[in-house]
């Protein structure tokens, strides 16, 4: 037995399902490619998959990544090729090898936002600068907790070009911050409605800045 | 429809998006330009239901195996969504091209129960298309139904331009394909309709006019010039040769029976006297092991379903099964697939069976004695002893179960209060029999659900003439129920009763319910089989505004030279036999099953199935 970490992209269609729903269809995606997956042991067996880090409903993703464990005798490209050939339309594996790092280890995340209409990018610019944006989030237990954002962003660039797509590195993992939340928080605090945007993850980083592979 | 992008926007403003977001593996993407006919299979209900329903998946699939035809699904959006496409003027849509189900050539909807009729006039009225046949003349948007409600479908009448009888795989086809020609030539709607009621199993309600006598009953069922008087339906010969899906649309959301399928047989040899589908999809007609066990196979390996459910009225009657289950058992063991048979009789259900059928995944145990006594199980043919239940439960209890689950039916004919104890008893007695059995193991203890529906007469029943009880006497017998329960170990659940009551006015209704129908679904009727949509406020303010007594069609006692809605519709089953069932019932007689004896229904006229095997 081995684990074997797979990278794939979720785009088009596919934005509309959940992560819950991802977990189920990745347990039908090896069934269809026919991999030597593992099963747990014990009273109830079921394959061992793990996703590295959720993604949001309704956010496209170039960079996701999912843990499984096959049993031995499967190459790496085999297993790329075999799912690849089963996995949906919006579903593209790129990529098929042993966990070099934990997924604990994944604390940034890098977003690219792309807006349908013009706006004021310095104004967003200067916002995203602040040390301290101060905002609430409501917890699991429905309480709500004030956080700072400002401490939350590491980097970003503004480009206007045919569109305006903004990246941004924000913190993830273990203290996530969803780019929704970000410019909900902006729109809240200054009054300006930005245009509808679409929100595409495209890395997934460690503290140094690191792929997460 | 709007642009991509705003619609799927506002996609993610709604609960559940994969709803309505399509793209599911195995959903199939035709070039719309290169096909001749499009046809939109509706669901009157939820995603997460209609993905459930059988009968879609293999018509689906069997459509879109002819090159000239495209089929997509369609299904009711749930009231947040259709705010939302309301609000946005975004037209009912098929999940596949996302195209209106306007431009379709054929709208076909799947009856499955009464209380979905509501919802097919909101699809219409969704997907902008006239309610009412008659005002849409174009040979385009015709609007079909088929599913076992088409057995009485008086109600939606004015509604429909086609109803099919009985099994869809043959006669759908023969109905498009005729639409093509038609098409081709530049038919009117009415040459093509007139032409359509000659196939064998196609009703068109439109061509047949309904006279009434003055105390409100029919008086005649006039058939147009060249047209049937009476419609036969359709039944499949060969189940063996007839198209089964080798794929399914497998959705991302958990829907209500996420698992493949595999039908085992049609028909039931039961004859229990409420139960429509036993009557209506006569002759039971099987389905080789062999055939059976290579379709379950390529599904498992197509869908990568790790779950699969062998499907029937009443699997454990399935011949082979024995045979079928250890076939089964060799590949899916060792591809982790576990197999599950609902639809299993207390009778015959073996401890050989029990252990094939735990080997792979313990699943709840659900019986249904559907009465108390052996009295009213007699008086419903449901041929079941006590001494049989007691015996199932304590072989499934020296098994491992501590759960069992009993199904009753409250107010079938005949029903006293004793009978109703008589359900209270028997729960009583299966906790007995946890307790005193030293084989069991005890630890958790035993939990008995019993669940409670009202019994609603239905068309090609022996209880169609019966009246079903009003709402009183429901509620009366229900606190009634409640009371005689002795132990906490017994858990009761009842089915809402006062949809019960609109579903039996809709399911022996005649074609004065149209109005009724639009008229509530004007008032905002939908969804009114979902505990929370349905309004009876609504409902009976719709009875009163088109004068119409609900009462005359729920709680009314046909006599049996009455000439019924349906009465023009053939399914094989005579009304002789019925109206002998209903004697029998009266007598507390039971009638044997098919493989017993035959009982001279009238279905062995499709010469085929049980009643042409060696007894």
């Amino acid at each position: 037995m081995k684990s074997v970490r797979v990278f794939y992209k979720k785009k088009g269609r596919m934005k509309f399902v959940s992560h819950l729903d991802m977990n189920r269809y990745f347990l039908r995606l090896v069934k269809l490619a026919k991999l030597p997956i593992w099963y747990t042991e014990g009273f109830n067996p079921h394959p061992y998959i793990t996703f590295a880090l959720p993604l949001s409903l309704g956010f496209e993703s170039e960079y996701e990544v999912v843990d499984m464990r096959v049993e031995d005798g499967c190459g790496f490209e085999e297993i790329k090729t075999r799912l690849s050939q089963n996995a949906v339309e919006g579903i593209e594996i790129f990529g098929v090898d042993s966990p070099k790092l934990k997924p604990s280890e994944i604390l940034k995340a890098e977003y690219r936002l792309e807006f349908d209409g013009e706006f004021d990018t310095e104004g967003l610019a200067e916002f995203l600068k602040r040390d301290s944006i101060i905002a609430f989030k409501k917890t699991k237990k429905g309480v709500e907790k004030q956080i700072n954002l400002g401490e939350m962003i590491f980097d970003f660039d503004i480009n206007e070009n045919a569109s305006t797509v903004v990246e941004i590195v924000l913190s993830a993992g273990e203290s996530n911050l969803n780019p929704l939340l970000l410019i909900d928080t902006y729109t809240e605090m200054t009054g300006i409605r930005l245009p509808e945007f679409a929100v595409t993850r495209t890395k997934l980083l460690t503290r140094s800045g690191e792929l997460f592979v | 429809m709007l642009e991509n992008k705003e619609f799927e926007r506002l996609l993610l403003t709604v609960q559940k998006p994969g709803r309505y977001s399509g793209g599911e593996q195995g959903s199939i993407v035709k070039d719309k330009s290169k096909v001749d006919v499009r046809f939109a299979f509706c669901f009157p209900d939820t995603y997460e239901i209609g993905m459930s329903h059988l009968g879609m998946k293999i018509l689906y699939s069997q459509f879109n195996s002819k090159e000239y035809l495209w089929c997509e699904r369609v299904f009711a959006p749930w009231l947040d969504f259709e705010q939302v496409i309301r609000k946005n003027n975004i037209p009912l849509f098929a999940l596949e091209s996302r195209d209106s189900v306007s431009q379709f050539d054929i709208i076909g909807f799947t009856l499955q129960y009464e209380l979905s009729y509501t919802n097919v006039l909101n699809m219409l009225d969704l997907a902008g298309i006239p309610l009412r046949s008659r005002d849409r003349e174009e040979l385009f948007n015709i609007v079909v139904a088929g599913g076992p409600c088409v057995c009485n479908p008086e109600p939606l009448a004015e509604f429909i331009d086609a109803f099919f009888l009985g099994e869809g795989e043959e006669v759908d086809l023969e109905f498009i394909e005729l639409y093509r020609q038609c098409r081709k030539n530049g038919e009117t709607k009415q040459e093509f309709l007139r032409k359509a009621a000659k196939i064998e199993g196609v009703y068109v309600p439109s061509l047949y006019n309904v006279e009434y006598n003055p105390d409100g009953t029919i008086a005649a069922v006039n058939a147009g010039q060249g047209v049937p008087p009476r419609v036969k339906k359709r039944s499949i010969k060969d189940l063996d040769r007839v198209f089964y899906p080798d794929n399914f649309v497998v959705p991302y959301i958990d829907i209500v029976h996420d698992r493949a399928v595999e039908e085992v047989f049609r028909g039931c040899i039961r004859g229990c006297r409420f139960c429509q589908a036993g009557f209506i999809y006569r002759p039971v007609r099987e389905k080789s092991a062999e055939v059976v066990n290579a379709q379950a196979r390529a599904l498992c390996e197509n869908t990568g379903y790790s779950d699969i459910s062998l499907s029937s009225l009443s699997t454990s009657d399935y011949t082979q099964l024995e045979k079928l289950l250890s076939e089964m058992l060799e590949w899916s063991e060792a591809q982790k697939v576990s197999l599950s048979l609902p639809s299993l009789r207390i009778d015959n259900f073996s401890k050989q069976l029990m252990e094939k059928v735990m080997r792979v995944k313990k699943t709840g145990l659900t019986f249904a004695p559907e009465a108390g006594t052996q009295r009213l199980r007699d008086v419903i043919n449901k041929n079941i002893t006590e001494q049989e239940i007691i015996d199932t439960c304590r072989v499934a209890f020296e098994g491992g179960y501590a759960t069992v689950k009993l199904y009753f039916m409250l107010g079938l004919p005949t029903e006293t209060d004793d009978d109703l104890l008589g359900i209270a008893q028997l729960g009583q007695k299966i906790v007995d029999e946890f307790y005193s059995n030293p084989k069991v193991k005890k630890g958790k203890g035993v939990t008995v659900t019993i669940s409670i529906s009202t019994f609603v007469p239905k068309p090609f029943t022996p209880f169609e003439f019966e009246p079903q009880i009003d709402m009183r006497e429901i509620d009366r017998r229900q606190q009634f129920l409640l009371k005689s329960l002795t132990t906490k170990k017994i858990q009761l659940n009842y089915f809402e009763a006062k949809t019960s009551f609109l579903e039996g006015v809709l399911a022996r209704g005649d074609r004065r319910l149209c109005d009724v129908l639009e008229s509530a679904f004007k008032k905002g009727c939908k969804f009114d089989s979902w505990d929370e949509c349905f309004s009876e406020k609504l409902w009976t303010e719709a009875f009163s505004e088109c004068g119409v007594d609900p009462a005359f069609y729920a709680n009314r006692k046909r006599e049996y030279d009455e000439i019924v809605p349906w009465g023009h519709l053939d399914y094989g089953v005579t009304r002789e036999f019925l109206i002998n069932e209903n004697k029998l019932a009266h007598e507390n007689k039971t009638t044997p099953n098919c493989r017993q004896k035959c009982s001279g229904c009238g279905a062995a006229t499709y010469g085929e199935g049980v009643c042409f095997e060696k007894r």
